[in-house]
């Protein structure tokens, strides 16, 4: 049987609880990554993709419910948690005025890595997200794309087991999206790392994910291969996207804007 | 911890060194008194011209003596005599003209040694000589403070005289100074207290503002949450922030006294021959008549500055994690600590010392302000008392209090999203 990752029972997230404005951000979650799968976390805006991060990740605590990661308590046990976790959230930022360089070994040396191995590391990252021509520039100079892959670079450091990427391909062109695409599975299967990854970009996520877990209002209302997804609701010739589309019940009376 | 919180404050001096703004913030104080030293060197032309013209003391000596000692003589025959004031002009008056004298304010100063001098130091108990002077002159308190000098010198002579029976300390003097008649003692205090508030002004203000950016830096750039996320305690971003700030102001201090000898040493060199030698007079006489007290209340001084820069620190880093962005941050900020500081003017309207000690030992409190009373109170009664101690005991827990707020306020779960707006709920109704 292989390991499981990620593990979490009953999980739920209440904003406000009690109060006139009470949300139900993530409701009885039960979710289970094997070691080494990307698991795709898919959902309209608002449906509890990034509260469900935020919760593994440790920054925020469960209103009930609980979780594991490589069997450590994520409320008990944070501090172990972190340990394993690389995190590329959605509203990351880099500092602007220090380079890739900078950037990277700064959270380095704040993971505790060893000094000695912090410039070998940077070095391979810096290779894997291609930066190697811009890496003593300021960050302040890169573009939206660059930026995008010192983050995962970042996330990467310390030789991370589990990798959680809140829309890594958010607000970067076609081409950009594919080199990041690469390089999530290269991490994935050359290193064996398991990867969570919340977007609404469904090429990412079709072509990615060993399974994919729909989020509606905070509930898991879908999980499967992609393949098995769209064949099993999507209309002919329909794709992921299509799919989510009919599972989340989407009758296009909303605004356009807060759904996939 | 104390790692984590090193890897975040050495960050925090690399980023600082890669802002021109952020420089020209560390180098504000040296920098303003670079501006002040040219200023002086500029008027210095004038006060040379105005030290030229010899001062000139105006004596009225009505002391009629005791059993044939007459000291109002001696103490006159002394100044006159001294190498501190040997240069003044003495002129005598008759008592009669006394009123008229200081009507008019037609002199530097005038000393008036009353008629019962002897006759007061005779019974043992403090005798009295007032001092007037006119504050127009540009160096006539540095006449007012040799006199005093003397005086104690004087007030020595007559303890060993007398065996130690006599006790001369409570010289009363009443500076002509706005037409004020307030007693020498708050007079003194009300200078002395002035110099923590321009020390935390010109050594805590700037480091406070490099502070306040470095936190909200970390919203505005949206790297707070990837700190977040680290493998590290999160009240270890506060340690590596207030850190940071206590080297800030570790590294201004060292810089400023670096400008301040080398402005000392420019200015000596600058300054006319007559003025350069009275000026090493004074200093000379102000250390050798130091006693324990005065290096005791300078380590107290010492002491509360280091405090009050922690309180300072504290606040700008507790205040500006509770910001949206800089520009919030700045406003609650510098109110908050100009409001204390502008407050202590009111010293010089407040009759703090007069007020009851219950009272007094809850004003010293405050923070910022209460280590400025304390100073205040203690160079009015002459001592160190309970409550200026007390009131450094306060100042440290304001930071013990600030300091495990902002620990808190990290580890809460609305981290990210706070500003002041949502803290104090200030929603417009729809």
């Amino acid at each position: 049987m292989e390991a499981v990752a990620i593990s979490t029972n009953k999980l739920s997230k209440i904003y406000n609880l009690g109060k006139k404005n009470e949300v139900h951000a993530v409701s009885d979650l039960v979710l289970n990554i094997r070691k080494g799968e990307i698991y795709g976390l898919l959902g309209e805006n608002g449906a509890g993709k990034t509260t469900t991060v935020r919760l593994l990740t440790t920054m925020i605590k469960a209103s009930s419910g609980s979780a594991k990661i490589f069997g450590y308590d994520i409320e008990t046990q944070s501090d172990i948690v972190r340990k394993f976790l690389g995190c590329l959230p959605q509203d990351a930022g880099l500092y602007e005025e220090f380079s890739a360089i900078e950037n990277l070994k700064f959270i380095a040396k704040l993971r505790g890595i060893d000094s000695a191995e912090i410039p070998s590391q940077i070095e391979s990252l810096i290779q894997l997200v291609g930066l190697e021509e811009r890496q003593k520039d300021r960050v302040e100079t890169y573009s939206g794309g660059m930026k995008r892959r010192l983050m995962i670079a970042r996330a990467m450091l310390g030789d991370p087991q589990i990798l959680f990427l809140d829309e890594p391909t958010a607000g970067i062109d076609v081409l950009v999206s594919r080199r990041v695409r690469e390089i999530i599975k290269t991490l994935a299967k050359e290193k064996n790392i398991t990867v969570l990854l919340c977007t609404h970009d469904m090429i990412s996520a079709e072509r990615l994910s060993d399974r994919v877990g729909i989020l509606h209002k905070g509930v898991l209302v879908a999980e499967d291969t992609p393949a098995s997804i769209i064949n099993k609701h999507a209309t002919e010739n329909g794709d992921l996207e299509d799919a989510v589309v009919n599972i989340i019940g989407w009758k296009g009376d909303k605004d356009e804007e807060d759904v996939l | 911890m104390i790692r984590s919180a090193w890897v975040i404050a050495k960050k925090e001096i690399r980023l600082l060194f890669k802002s021109t703004r952020r420089i020209l913030l560390l180098f504000t104080t040296p920098l303003i008194m670079f501006i002040m030293f040219v200023l002086i060197l500029v008027i210095s032309g004038l006060i040379a011209i105005d030290a030229e013209k010899p001062l000139d003391v105006t004596v009225i000596q009505n002391d009629e003596g005791h059993n044939g000692i007459i000291w109002g003589d001696g103490f006159y025959a002394l100044l006159k005599s001294h190498n501190l004031t040997k240069d003044y002009i003495y002129k005598n008056e008759s008592v009669i003209n006394l009123n008229a004298i200081l009507q008019e304010k037609n002199f530097t100063v005038l000393l008036y040694i009353p008629a019962n001098f002897s006759a007061t130091i005779n019974q043992s108990v403090p005798a009295q000589f007032f001092i007037h002077y006119n504050n127009a002159r540009v160096n006539s308190q540095g006449m007012v403070a040799n006199i005093l000098t003397l005086s104690q010198n004087y007030n020595i002579q007559i303890i060993y005289y007398y065996h130690g029976v006599v006790n001369l300390t409570n010289i009363y003097v009443i500076p002509e100074r706005l037409g004020g008649d307030e007693g020498f003692e708050s007079f003194i205090a009300s200078y002395f207290t002035m110099i923590p508030l321009y020390a935390i002004l010109l050594l805590v203000v700037p480091s406070l503002s490099l502070v306040l950016i470095s936190v909200t830096i970390e919203r505005e750039q949206k790297t707070l949450e990837s700190l977040i996320l680290q493998p590290i305690e999160r009240k270890s971003i506060i340690a590596g922030k207030l850190l940071y700030g206590s080297i800030l102001v570790v590294f201004n201090t060292a810089i400023t006294l670096v400008t301040i000898v080398a402005i000392i040493v420019i200015g000596m060199i600058s300054l006319p021959e007559s003025l350069r030698t009275e000026l090493v007079l004074i200093i000379e006489s102000v250390i050798e008549s130091a006693d324990i007290t005065v290096w005791l209340f300078i380590l107290y001084m010492l002491l509360g500055l280091v405090l009050v820069s922690l309180l300072v620190i504290t606040a700008a880093v507790l205040f500006s994690l509770m910001a949206k962005d800089e520009r919030e941050a700045n406003m609650v900020v510098s109110a908050l600590i100009i409001i204390p500081l502008v407050s202590t003017f009111l010293i010089a309207f407040l009759p703090v010392s007069e007020l009851a000690e219950s009272f007094q030992f809850i004003l010293v409190l405050i923070p910022l302000l209460g280590y400025l009373f304390a100073i205040y109170l203690s160079l009015t009664s002459g001592e160190l008392t309970l409550i200026a101690w007390f009131s450094l005991v306060g100042q440290l827990g304001w930071t013990l209090i600030g300091i495990w707020f902002a620990g808190r306020l990290i580890e809460s779960e609305g981290i990210l999203e706070i500003s002041y707006k949502r803290f104090f709920r200030f929603r417009r109704k729809k």
